[in-house]
C-alpha cells in the first residue's frame, strides 16, 4: 500500500453503528477498514471505517442501505503506511 | 445420603444450570481471543471485543424478534433493566398501574418512586396468580395512567399473564406497558415484534441459558426513558452529556464482554434448539405437577392442571415446612429447589401462603424423566 493513498473515512454515531457498516461494506464487497476515528470527524464514535477514495460513493449508498447511522466523512491522505 | 457427586437441579427458575456447552466456550473465547476494551480502540483486541458484542446483540435480538438490535440494550441483569426502565420512564406525580404478583425487582423499585410522589396502583390477583385484564382496564381508566407493569410469567405460580392483551389497554389510555420477562425468556417463544411491550427486561441467567451478571433490555425505539447512569461510551468525549443513540445511551462504561459472548452463544443455542427445550420442558413439568398433586397433603399453587404455564411447580405440603423439605431433599436425595417466598411476598399473598412460603420446582435445560422420578420419590418420603 502507498504511504500517500487517499482515502475516505466514515465517522459514526456508535461502535454498533461502525460495527454495522463493516459488515455491509464486507458483504458489498467494498475493501474497508476500521481505523481510529480521525481528529478532523470530531470525537465521535471511538472507530471509523477508512475506505479508498475511489469507493466512496459506493460506500455511502452502502450505508445508507444498511441504516447505518453516519456522523460524517472526509478525505484523508495516510500517512501511516499501514 | 445422596451421592456427593449427584445433584438433580430443580432450581433453574433461580438461575439455569447447567449451560450448554457452548456458552462456557464463547466466554473463555472472547476472555483469550478478543480480551480488548471494546468501542474504545482500534487495535485488534478491542475490535474483536466490538465484534464479540456485536455478534451477541445480534443473537439475542433475533431470538426475542427485535427488529433492530440497537434498540436491544445489554445491562447487568434483569433487576438493572427493571430499574432503568421504572425510574426513567416515571417521574413524581406520575401514576402507574401494576400487577398485585411482581417480583421484588419492580416492588422495590416501585416503592422508592412512590417515595418521591409517584402514584402505584395495584391490580390484585386471582388465587392461582392470574390477572384479568379486565381489572387492569378498570384501574387504568380511573385516572391518567403513565405506565402498565406485569410480569410475563410468575416465578412461583408459573402463570402466564396476557400481557400482549395489557398492551393493547396501556396504549388505547395512553400508557406504555413495561414487562418483567424474567421467567419467560427462553422458556416460552418470545416476539417482540408482535406483543406490543414497550419496554422487555430479561436476565441472561434464567431461561436463556446464559451467565450470571448480564441482562438485557428491549426499549421500543420510540420509548426513551432517562439512562439510569452516565459515563464513557467511547464516543462524543467533547460532550458532558450522555449521548442519545442507542445502544450508547443506556450502556455507559466497560461492557461485559464475555458475558455478553455467553448470552449470544446461549440465544443461538436456543434459537438452534430451543423447540425441543420448550417441549421437554412442558412435558417435565407437567409430569411433575401430575405427581406432586398425588403426594397426599401437598398442595400445588397456580393455575389448574392443563392450564398453559412455564415450567415452573410449587409446592406446600401439610407435614413439613419448605424449609424442611427443600434443606431434607438436598441433603437425603441431591434434590436441589428454593424455599421460601422467592422474592415475590405480593405473589405468595395473592395465593395465600405469605405466612408458610413454599417450596419451588423450577424445571429447565438439562433434566428428564428420571430426574422428575427421583424428585417425586424423595417427595413421597419426605412428605409422606
Amino acid at each position: 500500500m502507498s504511504a500517500s493513498a487517499l482515502f475516505a473515512v466514515f465517522g459514526f454515531e456508535t461502535t454498533h453503528d461502525a460495527l454495522r457498516a463493516e459488515r455491509a461494506l464486507e458483504e458489498a464487497a467494498v475493501e474497508a477498514v476500521l481505523i481510529p476515528t480521525p481528529k478532523a470527524l470530531g470525537a465521535l464514535c471511538g472507530l471509523a471505517a477508512r475506505v479508498p477514495v475511489a469507493c466512496a460513493g459506493a460506500a455511502a449508498d452502502v450505508l445508507a442501505a444498511a441504516d447505518v447511522r453516519v456522523s460524517g466523512s472526509v478525505e484523508v491522505e495516510d500517512r501511516t503506511g499501514a | 445420603m445422596a451421592d456427593e457427586q449427584r445433584i438433580v437441579y430443580f432450581d433453574h427458575a433461580a438461575t439455569s444450570w447447567p449451560k450448554p456447552p457452548e456458552v462456557a466456550a464463547a466466554m473463555a473465547e472472547a476472555m483469550a481471543e478478543a480480551g480488548g476494551n471494546p468501542g474504545r480502540s482500534a487495535h485488534r483486541l478491542a475490535l474483536g471485543a466490538a465484534r464479540a458484542i456485536a455478534r451477541a446483540r445480534s443473537q439475542v435480538a433475533a431470538l426475542l424478534g427485535v427488529p433492530d438490535d440497537r434498540n436491544l440494550i445489554f445491562t447487568p441483569g434483569c433487576t438493572y433493566a427493571l430499574n432503568l426502565v421504572l425510574k426513567g420512564a416515571l417521574e413524581p406525580g406520575d401514576r402507574v398501574v401494576v400487577s398485585g404478583v411482581e417480583h421484588n425487582a419492580v416492588v422495590r423499585p416501585l416503592n422508592a418512586l412512590a417515595a418521591s410522589g409517584v402514584e402505584v396502583t395495584i391490580v390484585r390477583a386471582d388465587c392461582f396468580g392470574r390477572i384479568d385484564p379486565d381489572d387492569v382496564e378498570c384501574a387504568v381508566a380511573q385516572a391518567p395512567t403513565r405506565a402498565v407493569v406485569c410480569q410475563h410469567a410468575s416465578n412461583v405460580t408459573g402463570a402466564i399473564q396476557p400481557v400482549g392483551d395489557l398492551a393493547d389497554i396501556a396504549h388505547e389510555h395512553g400508557a406504555v406497558m413495561i414487562v418483567d420477562g424474567a421467567q419467560a425468556a427462553g422458556h416460552l417463544a418470545v416476539d417482540l415484534a408482535v406483543l406490543g411491550a414497550d419496554a422487555y427486561a430479561v436476565p441472561g441467567h434464567k431461561g436463556l441459558l446464559g451467565p450470571q451478571g448480564i441482562g438485557a433490555l428491549y426499549l421500543a425505539p420510540d420509548f426513551r426513558p432517562r439512562e439510569l447512569v452516565q459515563g464513557g461510551s467511547g464516543g462524543r468525549s467533547e460532550d458532558a452529556g450522555q449521548p442519545d443513540e442507542r445502544p450508547d445511551r443506556y450502556e455507559a462504561g466497560t461492557a461485559n464482554t464475555a458475558g455478553a459472548a455467553g448470552l449470544g452463544a446461549a440465544a443461538a443455542f436456543l434459537a438452534a434448539h430451543g423447540d425441543d427445550t420448550r417441549a421437554t420442558e412442558q412435558r417435565l413439568a407437567r409430569r411433575l405437577l401430575e405427581g406432586l398433586a398425588a403426594i397426599p397433603g401437598v398442595r400445588v399453587l397456580g393455575p389448574p392442571a392443563g392450564e398453559e404455564r412455564v415450567p415452573v411447580v410449587s409446592v406446600t405440603s401439610e407435614r413439613r415446612t419448605p424449609d424442611e423439605i427443600a434443606f431434607a431433599l438436598d441433603r437425603r436425595f441431591g434434590v436441589a429447589v428454593r424455599a421460601g417466598l422467592h422474592c415475590t411476598p405480593w405473589t405468595h399473598d395473592a395465593v395465600g401462603t405469605l405466612e408458610t412460603g413454599a417450596v419451588r420446582f423450577g424445571v429447565g435445560y438439562g433434566l428428564a424423566d428420571a430426574d422428575v422420578d427421583l424428585a417425586l420419590a424423595a417427595m413421597a418420603e419426605v412428605c409422606g
